[in-house]
């Protein structure tokens, strides 16, 4: 008789599972306040150490944004990666998280017809503030999530923030999706990093971008709309939505154009908030 | 068949094998950005609307299965 397999988890994971929730423990004893103020220095210390990481948003921020002088280019890869290493930790408390919403009477009613829209966010800000705001409005917010096989609690942290994630890795993860965007869910899918999809241009430069919003619009017939958060001096989140397409479904209407369309937003929201975006990606490959 | 064949060519094309295994996963085979557009062309080609959200409660995912659920669209 064969000895049935036991479940195999890495001492590794489980060292890193229980660390990171061990540390979570802590951090939410401490208020928003401190928690920002803590997570800030942490991250520019990560910086600091990671040579490639650094080297990498050096370069980026210097290609995108050449006016900057070496010393105003450092200093806002550390800002920059302080926020988002904030940023990326709100997603452990979604639940707890009051964005101030802002979008013009439009968009409002999209987000209030119950008919669904595809939204494409990005990395700047509070992540996944995106998907809560949107919970808050239309109660059925719906995203795609990567989450670390090491995070036990996994998706739960965006049931308990009323989001419905999919896991990336699932198999079904992409056809869960289109049903979603289908039955008139409201879909937010993260934009800006590199895909090899479809060709960009990205602050004067030529590069690729995932395309699956778009495609998502025009297969599901819904409205496209961009949403981004920020964080306020005060740390408080704000999350801006604005519609860019009210229909896609016109064959006229190519899935190059309307990438180039919200790229071009894009880098004026990155322009605007600098110091808010993930300079850190591999974003432009050919650099 | 004339559904079936425009599929496998668009999958040919798309992975660059040109031998494919009809009880193959359709997602193994092609992106999910690719699969995107061959529901689109085949929506544009054959003038039909492909209701994606009951293939996935009808569980269909081979090249096979996906292709005689686009033909029952018709």
């Amino acid at each position: 008789m064969k000895k049935a397999k036991t479940k195999n988890v890495p001492v590794r994971q489980i060292i890193s599972a229980n660390t990171i929730k061990l540390f979570l423990r802590l951090l939410l004893k401490l208020s928003r306040r401190r928690r920002r103020a803590l997570l800030v220095k942490i991250g520019r210390v990560v910086l600091f150490l990671s040579k490639k990481t650094k080297k990498r948003a050096l370069a980026n921020i210097q290609n995108a944004l050449p006016s900057l002088t070496p010393k105003e280019a450092k200093q806002l890869a550390f800002n920059a990666f302080g926020n988002c290493a904030f940023g990326v930790s709100e997603a452990f408390w979604l639940n707890e998280l009051e964005p101030d919403i802002f979008c013009d009477e439009g968009t409002l009613s999209v987000l209030q017809s119950g008919e669904g829209a595809c939204i494409a966010t990005m990395h700047l800000g509070c992540y996944e503030a995106v998907p809560v705001a949107i919970a808050k409005l239309s109660n059925n917010s719906i995203t795609l999530s990567n989450v670390p096989t090491f995070v036990e609690e996994g998706l739960q942290f965006y049931s308990k923030a009323g989001i419905t994630a999919i896991n990336k890795k699932t198999p079904q993860a992409f056809m869960q999706l289109i049903k979603g965007a289908k039955e008139n869910g409201y879909v937010s899918l993260h934009c800006d990093l590199w895909g090899n999809e479809i060709e960009v241009e990205f602050f004067k430069q030529k590069t690729k971008a995932p395309a699956g919003i778009a495609l998502l619009s025009q297969m599901a017939k819904k409205p496209i709309l961009i949403g981004y958060s920020i964080y306020d001096s005060q740390g408080n989140i704000q999350v801006f939505v604005e519609t860019l397409y009210k229909h896609t479904c016109d064959s006229a209407l190519l899935t190059e154009d309307i990438m180039a369309t919200i790229y071009r937003r894009f880098e004026q929201i990155i322009m605007q908030y600098p110091e808010q975006w993930y300079w850190s990606y591999k974003r432009w490959r050919s650099w | 068949m004339l559904i079936q064949q425009e599929i496998i060519s668009f999958i040919k094309e798309k992975s660059g094998v040109s031998t494919i295994d009809l009880s193959s996963d359709i997602l193994s085979q092609i992106k999910s950005f690719d699969f995107m557009l061959l529901i689109l062309e085949l929506e544009q080609k054959f003038n039909i609307q492909l209701p994606i959200e009951l293939a996935v409660a009808e569980n269909i995912s081979s090249v096979s299965q996906f292709s005689h659920w686009v033909e029952k669209q018709k």
